[in-house]
């Protein structure tokens, strides 16, 4: 730690990077496939069926809350938008119906129906909504020590990456240089390339993501001018006073109208969420919130209209410089408001980051293994590392596509159907890591990545013969999400195919060398 | 890597020590001096809070890079426990004279 | 449309950066420029780069464009270095400058 700024940030680099890689590399992973999480939620419900009109679905969900909910104080509901076609539902019980149940239960009180207002039934999942969880909050583990620990390894990043800027002096000298078939350099080129190819990417995505957790991780700036955090909140959503029911019967105006009221006054954006405050009643209030998908920052505009009436009441102001930011910030990170194209980039740039932190974990053993004393008995922190290594990078690709099957071929009815979808994604992970520990460790990189390749490849087949939709059908019936879907698990499959190639290509080239060098130390 | 010009026991010793400091100190320091951002940055008390905040998160690597880069450890220590004493009493002073929402 | 036409200035940007460092020159160019010309390429290629920020900008707004021409930067950047990790691994280009 003496020798300079440039060596001491190389050392934090390494071991900010190596300790959390693989946290990270789980949160790319998950983190880069939420992105798309509306479509692999529509290719996991294969049943359901939009409706093009967007204010008729939302009366849809409407009409089927008058009819389960009456009586409840608070209707949220989700509308269907162009990227899904449910709408999630939740209510408030009132207070009698609290009262009659003696408990609240939140199961009873959320819903999800399709673009008619039929409720989802059929192949209970969580979808892509799992996976955008799992980025943040993991899984198995309290939601609060979950973030704290996605919140330590996201700072350990961005230490990292500041850290790993100033350790590479010849950044841009090196931009181009990729070397394939060297082993550890090449390792070192891929982990630069892909480390500088999306660097803008890399630290807007670690800053804002702790922007995302912001007031959890670091609470004292609110805490030194706030005496109770409930302060803070209620100025920053302002939520307006609990009204009072008026005890009057009043039917709900249509949706459609202030739907379309909203678009005129938001320049054509949509709406994000419908709350429906003491929905019956004279004094029933209709809040409706601007999409997400229509600008970056995340906090959107609000409106609020009567329900008895349909006039407009309220409307949200303008908010402060630093609110903004932040909500520009979470925006940013969420890619909520990205078009296809931009999506796209996003996927693309978090895919370059898993690829940038599991080239960065393997280089951290291939540095190593040309210095170890004796190769053939390794120490115990190396082989931990090495074996942590395979489990991560091979092992949680192969879980989600365990996750994608078990969607298919689990009984569309079964008790906690959506729950064991999860679990089969963590009893494959599991299998890898009891894999990369039982086997040799060249063995178990090409015996893991190669599985990762197979369940892969198979998610279009087992689609093919369970559902009625998929790659052939979507080309001849225009239905291009399960074209992009069979075709991603194809990219998918090859990827992980050819990276099993190269690792048994590796290993024979290895074995050559040891084998020629074995020879050489007889003869010597 | 300063491992050569050190014995193993006193370079395991250095880097905890400096991790103890890059870590929970730096959060202590952090946590103070956003805490007196938030309260002396010339916005409205909530902008301020979200304000501070949102630099916490760059004030605390660029602490945790310094503490590493220092050239002695027991410098660093001075600097920290020098830094966490003067603004914690500044903070403590501000929240006693202004007071909170 | 705006997408194509920035990854295409990307691209031609960061060719013209690669052309221009000496240690890429024999595999891009087939032989060493002098100074000058490197210069003028670098020029180039930084130039390219502003332009495709300002179709980015000019085509999809402020900060959309912004965010929009780093993901350009990125995917124009990994198809560079993919053509170049392609051309150096054909065997007649053993000998490059770039080699240490």
């Amino acid at each position: 730690m003496r020798q300079g700024f440039r060596q001491s940030m190389a050392w934090l680099h390494t071991w900010a990077g190596l300790l959390c890689g693989w946290l990270l590399f789980a949160m790319f992973v998950t983190g880069t496939a939420a992105y798309f999480q509306d479509e692999i939620g529509r290719w996991m419900k294969p049943e359901v069926h939009a409706n093009p009109d967007r204010a008729a679905a939302t009366q849809a969900a409407i009409g089927y809350l008058q009819a389960t909910a009456p009586n409840a104080d608070i209707w949220y509901i989700a509308p269907p938008s162009a990227r899904t076609p449910t709408a999630d539902l939740f209510w408030q019980p009132g207070k009698d119906e609290i009262a009659a149940r003696g408990t609240r239960q939140r199961g009873d009180t959320s819903a999800i129906v399709d673009g008619y207002g039929r409720p989802v039934t059929v192949r209970d999942t969580k979808g892509g909504w799992f996976l955008y969880r799992f980025h943040f909050d993991l899984h198995y583990m309290p939601v609060l020590w979950a973030r704290y620990l996605v919140g330590i390894a996201s700072m350990f990043m961005l230490i990292a990456i500041l850290s790993g800027i100033v350790t590479h002096k010849k950044i841009f000298a090196d931009f181009f240089m990729l070397r394939f078939g060297k082993g550890q350099r090449s390792w070192l080129d891929a982990h630069n390339v892909t480390a500088v190819f999306a660097l803008p990417f890399y630290l807007m995505i670690t800053y804002t993501g702790l922007v995302t957790l912001a007031t959890q991780l670091m609470p004292f700036g609110v805490i030194a001018n706030y005496a109770s955090p409930g302060t803070f909140f209620n100025e920053v959503f302002p939520a307006g006073k609990p009204v009072e029911r008026a005890g009057v019967a009043a039917p709900l105006v249509p949706i459609a109208p202030l739907m379309a009221a909203a678009a005129a006054r938001w320049d054509g954006a949509g709406v994000g969420s419908v709350r429906v405050t003491n929905p019956g009643d004279r004094s029933a209030l209709v809040t409706l919130t601007r999409a997400p998908g229509s600008a970056i920052g995340s906090s959107g505009d609000t409106l609020i209209f009567s329900g008895a009436t349909g006039a407009l009441l309220d409307q949200s102001g303008a908010t402060g410089g630093a609110m903004a930011t932040q909500a520009v910030m979470i925006g940013l990170h969420a890619g909520r408001f990205a078009g296809w194209g931009l999506r796209w980039l996003y996927f693309l740039s978090g895919v370059a980051g898993a690829v940038m932190v599991g080239s960065g974990l393997v280089l951290w053993t291939a540095k190593r293994r040309a210095k170890l004393p004796d190769p053939a008995h390794p120490p115990f922190g190396f082989r931990l590392v090495a074996r942590l290594n395979i489990a991560a990078i091979a092992g949680l690709p192969a879980g989600i596509a365990g996750y994608f099957l078990a969607n298919r071929l689990l009984p569309l009815v079964m008790e906690q159907r959506a729950a064991w979808e999860i679990h089969c994604l963590f009893i494959v992970w599991g299998a890898t890591l009891v894999w990369a520990i039982a086997r040799p460790e060249r063995r178990a990189w090409i015996e893991s990545l190669a599985a990762a390749a197979l369940l892969f490849a198979a998610v279009p087949i087992v689609n093919a013969v369970t559902v009625p939709r998929n790659l052939l059908t979507g080309l001849l019936s225009g239905d291009w999400l399960f074209v992009a879907f069979d075709l991603a698990m194809i990219t998918l499959a090859v990827g992980f195919g050819f990276a099993a190639r190269k690792a048994a290509h590796a290993k024979a080239i290895s074995s050559r060398r040891a084998r020629r060098a074995a020879r050489a130390m007889a003869t010597a | 890597m300063a491992a050569k010009a050190v014995p193993e026991r006193r370079y395991r010793l250095i880097v905890m020590s400096r991790a103890l400091l890059a870590i929970p100190f730096n959060y202590a320091l952090t946590a103070i001096v956003t805490g007196l951002l938030a309260r002396h940055l010339p916005l409205a008390r909530v902008e301020a809070s979200i304000a501070a905040t949102l630099l916490s998160f760059a004030i605390f690597p660029v602490i945790a890079m310094a503490i590493f880069y220092a050239r002695s450890t027991l410098r660093a220590w001075l600097w920290m426990s020098g830094a966490i004493v003067l603004l914690g009493a500044a903070l403590a002073l501000s929240v006693q004279l202004g007071g909170r929402a | 449309m705006t997408h194509l036409i920035a990854i295409a200035l990307c691209i031609t940007g960061f060719a013209s950066l690669c052309a221009a460092m000496p240690r890429h020159q024999r595999m891009v160019v087939g032989r060493l420029l002098g100074d000058a010309a490197g210069f003028r390429l670098r020029l180039a290629g930084g130039a390219a780069l502003l332009l495709a920020l300002a179709v980015d900008l000019a085509g999809l707004g402020a900060a959309y464009g912004a965010i929009t021409w780093c993901g350009h930067l990125t995917v124009a950047a990994a198809l560079v270095v993919a053509r170049l990790n392609r051309a150096s691994s054909r065997p007649s280009s053993k000998h490059r400058a770039g080699d240490r």
